[in-house]
């Protein structure tokens, strides 16, 4: 018996570890390739660099304007998650704390809904409406946008968290005289923490990685953000993958950089929004 | 009193507007407006359309292609959240294991969530065109009008399984310990653990994990257009990208925008279905 469990696990963990290999492998691939010639790579994708070639990243980053997009997509990330976490927490406060109110009621319900609303059926009629105010190929317009689409969600999760908060300490707030915006902003807001961090980490990341919005609405070179202008390059330079590797590699260091920091907010923001639906 | 209460309602109207701005100008009136052109011919380009009435919506059934897209969606939305689903599973049960690397494993499992659709599309283009003709001697699968939806699917299991997993995590780490505890004194083997108790018991985030991922992956764009821009032939112009395709590329907006509204009942259709259907199952703790 003990045996077996042990023949069990073995065989399970040897299957974790060739797994854990598979799913690391592509970025394996990525960074030699980044790292090789042209001639190199066409003999082998896999193989280790014989020379380490470091002028693919300086070549990289002079041709794809690499700055100019970090500069729009952390302008378009910033305005963006300041803009979600001010707005939804607010309302969602407004919100939990007037449930029996029909008026307050309404509005959950149509976040809820509009939680499930895929960005393709608004598409067209987005494009429509921002060129006809001129916000098209403008961050602000971008950031509108972005913002309007992610509240719905950053709304469900303040109103389930703040839901189980005690409404004491407000309550003893208004007596000592604080209006409601202070009571929010001093008292409440700080009790919310826990799901602003996890909510700032996945809207960082989701935003950050935004393809759909800036598809439609960023498409002039000077307001284009990371994956769009990544896009735009991979596209072009399809015969020298090296370059375009190591733009990949370099566009990814942001990435990881917040990765590290955020992962436990983002894992645990996910396992509360699934909880809470 | 009287002018307390409109003060309450004025200061709780200062917490809602910022919030209600956005939405209204970000969903709200997009979503409505949509209907003004979609009972229009217009193209996308000139400044506006006639009013054709219903014609758009008739359209949509006399559309030969129409089928098509529907059929490319609905397939890849069910590979990719059966494979989504029964990768994360199997890496959940995995990494929730004590042994020696699980944490590590756990990150590198979800290391691919942190990358854009676009990064991701990239290096796997990369691997199906070069690497994997130099290893197995195959020729490039998403170039190939059969293989191309699976080999779209794999980047996104690839790309996404790490969001699932860590919510099956989440619900395998509620189930308590004493209920294995005790099936094992009354003889119960791994597999009958597993599908007698574990399953059952984290039923809520199938519910929740199956019905994201079809739903999202029906309305998925970027990735056919990145990934193969529709091809070959058309054979991965999904729902998304044939709605993008009459905007950008056919010029005839308004029927993209009479698609759009037909996709969003499928999409809303599908998901009160999937999440009936597996919230009956459902075991309460």
């Amino acid at each position: 018996m003990t045996a077996r469990g042990n023949v069990g696990k073995w065989f399970m963990v040897a299957a974790m570890w060739l797994l854990a290999i598979v799913f690391i492998a592509p970025f394996y691939i990525a960074i030699v390739t980044s790292l090789k010639s042209p001639a190199e790579s066409a003999l082998s994708g896999i193989s280790l660099p014989q020379v380490l070639h470091f002028e693919n990243y300086v070549e990289a980053l002079k041709m794809s304007s690499f700055f100019l997009a970090l500069k729009n997509s952390l302008i378009f990330t910033i305005v963006s998650v300041i803009l979600i976490v001010f707005c939804s927490s607010s309302a969602a406060y407004i919100i939990a704390r007037n449930l029996n109110k029909r008026y307050y009621r309404f509005w959950e319900k149509i976040f809820l809904a509009a939680i499930m609303l895929p960005f393709e059926v608004i598409m067209i009629p987005t494009y429509k409406f921002l060129y006809e105010v001129d916000l098209i190929n403008t961050l602000a317009g971008a950031i509108m946008v972005k913002v309007g689409l992610s509240i719905p969600f950053a709304i469900f999760m303040y109103i389930g968290f703040i839901k189980s908060i005690p409404r004491e300490l407000e309550e003893s707030a208004k007596i000592d005289g604080a209006g409601p915006i202070r009571t929010f902003w001093q008292i409440v807001f700080p009790l919310l923490q826990t799901i602003t961090s996890s909510l700032i980490a996945l809207q960082m990341m989701w935003t950050w990685n935004d393809f759909n919005v800036s598809l439609i609405l960023l498409q002039k070179d000077a307001v284009k953000t990371i994956p769009l202008q990544q896009f735009i390059f991979f596209g072009q330079y399809t015969s020298n993958f090296n370059l375009a590797f190591a733009s990949a590699i370099v566009s990814m260091i942001p990435i990881y950089l917040f990765f590290g920091i955020a992962q436990k907010y983002i894992v645990s923001g996910l396992t509360a929004g699934a909880v809470k639906g | 009193m009287r002018i307390n209460q409109i003060k309450k309602s004025l200061s709780n109207s200062t917490f809602l507007i910022p919030t209600l701005l956005f939405f209204f100008f970000a969903v709200m009136y997009p979503f409505f407006s949509g209907f003004n052109i979609a009972f229009t011919n217009w193209d996308g380009i000139s400044p506006k359309g006639e009013f054709i009435g219903l014609n758009n919506f008739i359209n949509i059934f006399h559309d030969p292609d129409i089928i098509r897209p529907i059929r490319i969606s609905v397939e890849y939305a069910l590979l990719n959240t059966f494979f989504i689903n029964l990768v994360a599973l199997i890496l959940a049960l995995g990494v929730t294991n004590a042994y020696r690397g699980r944490t590590i494993h756990r990150m590198i499992f979800f290391m691919p969530t942190a990358l854009s659709s676009v990064l991701a599309i990239f290096i796997w283009n990369y691997i199906y065109g070069e690497v994997l003709p130099e290893i197995f001697g195959i020729s490039n699968p998403i170039a190939s009008m059969s293989t191309v939806i699976p080999a779209a699917t794999l980047i996104t299991v690839w790309g996404g399984c790490g969001v699932a997993m860590v919510i099956y995590i989440a619900a395998l780490s509620s189930v308590p310990t004493e209920m294995y505890e005790s099936a094992k004194v009354d003889g119960a083997n791994a597999m009958h653990r597993l599908f007698k108790i574990t399953l059952p018991l984290i039923m809520a985030s199938f519910t929740i994990n199956i019905t994201i991922n079809f739903t999202s992956s029906l309305s998925s764009t970027g990735l056919f257009l990145v990934a193969t821009g529709g091809g070959p032939a058309g054979s991965s112009e999904s729902m998304g990208l044939y709605i993008y395709n009459n905007l950008f590329i056919y010029n005839r907006a308004g029927y993209g925008q009479a698609l759009a509204y037909l996709f969003l009942l499928i999409v809303v259709i599908s998901g009160v279905v999937l999440s009936t259907i597996f919230r009956k199952r459902e075991v309460e703790m």
